[in-house]
């Protein structure tokens, strides 16, 4: 058989807050140059999943590796985006500034970010298409257009791996092309690209594997293998009362 | 006194001299650090902390220590105190702030009057400008010295873990270390700046000059210098009322910085009320 590098890879699991469990025993893969989706309903432990991957929350057990080792080893090669930035909008920056964020890590302490640096912030800038607000402070944007800075930032990061946590909430249909656009070519680049995400009917169109979560794994693999009836079934069941009734009929 | 007979004041007169280096350092220095301690939301840590110290100068009194290294412990005790009440509870973190601090400000009272220690209370609760010693301006330059340092060496460091802490931990930066590294700093900037404003007012010496910058800009390093620019013109407005006309130096300084945040606060370009006022007048009118 082949061998496949992979990027990213979970090994059983387990996280909780206090008593309660949000992920069990959870195992998978993601090879690299992949565009994966993370799927599942709300309170599957989908935002918890990428925390604990990225190590901002502690587990109970379990292994994350990326490319082998350890998340601390990697953290320079790792971009994140969440769900919610907790951040202050009146926060004295701008927009480009915000984008310049993104070449810190590789700098290293110590080191300023150099002409360069701020070139390749404007570039990312301008892939995002936001260079005509790039001097404007960054709590004068649309909540989409602040969605379209970090990504910018993410960008700048240069990084191998990318996070992303529902990026798509929010956003109009042509900035969410934007951004689908931007995502698949980091995957033709090479990069693993992790998008956790909301909306089922455009998951096989925009993601090359799944991972269907609700506290257990229910289902990885390519997208046409995850998306089927019987897991999205397993999944969504507590949500959709209809389906349960279905299941009490049966019985 | 006019402001020349000062000015030559100050050039015949060694302990005007002092008094004038100590006052611009802790102007640069409380600006400084103040800017971080507004846009982290730590006003009230700032309050705290400076009150804490209390203790700390008494018990070195009892030990016969210099005053300094007492008030940096209290100060540091303080903020992991609180830090310790606000993880390991429910509380809120404005009243695990209220909660550990005022047991500490208790503390000190009582301590001071137990030492009889012949610490002026008054001087260092509101300041005193005309008896800085030798040895004081030499702590209050060493500790700027330091503040600017760490500031200048991390700014990146800082920078990104004010505005976004979850990429600074994400990408791996101790964002914890760094929290207590600011308290750390803190904690100096009130003890340096006891002689001159003193530990009630000190806090309005690190926010007040670092929110009229706030207003002004929306870069933050423009922020900075002109946090401390507004930090120096209070303290030599303080320093100038004190030796002229035998006012408090702290009170001087804190409402100097109050006039300059409200002058700026109605009449700034980006941000004034007036302006702002006036222009939505304007485009009322002419929609109309
Ligand atoms: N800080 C927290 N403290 C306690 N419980 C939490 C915390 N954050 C999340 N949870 C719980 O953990 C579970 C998983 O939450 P998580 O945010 O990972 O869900 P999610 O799949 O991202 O949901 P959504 O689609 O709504 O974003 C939920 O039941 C939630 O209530
Ligand atoms: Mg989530």
């Amino acid at each position: 058989m082949e061998h496949k590098s992979i990027a990213f890879s979970v090994q059983d699991l387990t996280v909780s807050y206090g008593e309660q469990t949000a992920l069990k025993n959870i195992n998978f893969q993601v090879e690299k140059g992949k565009l994966v989706g993370v799927i599942g309903p709300n309170g599957a432990g989908k935002s918890t999943l990428m925390k604990a991957s990225l190590g901002l929350i502690s587990k109970d057990h379990g292994t994350i590796e990326f490319y082998g080792k350890p998340v601390k080893q990697m953290r320079e090669n790792i971009a994140y985006i969440p769900q919610r930035n907790n951040i202050d909008w009146d926060f004295p920056i701008n927009v480009l500034d915000t984008v310049v964020l993104g070449t810190y890590p590789k700098l290293g302490v110590f080191h300023r970010p150099k002409k360069a640096d701020r070139k390749r912030a404007q570039a990312c800038l301008a892939q995002v298409g936001l260079q005509k607000f790039s001097k404007r402070q960054i709590g004068e944007l649309s909540g989409g257009q602040q969605q379209r800075v970090f990504l910018a930032r993410a960008l700048a990061q240069q990084t191998e791996i990318f996070f992303f946590d529902e990026p798509f909430v929010g956003i109009d249909a042509s900035s969410e092309e934007t951004i689908i656009h931007i995502l698949k070519k980091l995957r033709d680049e090479g990069k693993t690209v992790i998008v956790i995400h909301h909306d089922l009917s455009k998951a096989q169109e925009y993601f090359d594997d799944l991972v269907l979560i609700n506290q257990d794994l229910i289902e990885a693999g390519p997208a046409a293998s995850v998306l089927t009836p019987e897991a999205l079934g397993k999944a969504y069941k507590s949500q959709l009362p209809f389906l349960q009734s279905e299941e009490a009929d049966e019985s | 006194m006019s402001i020349m007979e000062f000015i030559s004041e100050i050039i015949d007169y060694g302990f005007v001299q002092k008094a004038l280096f100590t006052s611009v350092m802790v102007g640069i220095i409380c600006g400084i650090v103040g800017c971080f301690i507004v846009l982290r939301g730590l006003a009230l840590m700032g309050d705290a902390i400076s009150h804490a110290v209390l203790p700390g100068v008494a018990i070195s009194f009892l030990l016969d220590i210099n005053f300094f290294y007492g008030a940096v412990a209290a100060g540091i005790l303080t903020a992991l105190g609180i830090g310790y009440v606000n993880q390991n509870s429910r509380i809120k973190s404005d009243s695990s702030i209220g909660i550990v601090f005022t047991a500490f400000l208790a503390l000190g009272v009582l301590l001071i009057r137990y030492a009889h220690s012949g610490v002026n209370l008054d001087s260092i609760l509101f300041g005193s400008l005309t008896s800085v010693q030798t040895s004081d301006m030499w702590m209050t330059l060493i500790v700027g010295a330091i503040v600017l340092l760490v500031v200048v060496l991390f700014y990146k460091e800082l920078l990104i873990s004010t505005f976004d802490p979850t990429m600074a931990a994400a990408y791996g930066l101790p964002t914890k270390l760094i929290h207590y590294m600011l308290m750390i700093l803190l904690t100096l900037v009130t003890v340096a700046s006891m002689q001159t404003v003193g530990v009630v007012l000190v806090v309005a010496l690190l926010i007040t000059p670092a929110s009229t910058a706030y207003l002004l800009t929306n870069r933050l390093w423009v922020m900075l210098i002109l946090s401390a620019a507004f930090g120096v013109i209070s303290s030599l407005a303080g320093l100038y009322f004190s030796f002229a006309y035998d006012l408090d130096s702290g009170a001087v300084i804190v409402l100097t910085s109050f006039l300059l945040f409200a002058f700026i606060f109605f009449f700034s370009p980006k941000q004034g009320v007036l302006w702002r006022a006036i222009r939505s007048k304007r485009k009322r009118n002419a929609a109309s």
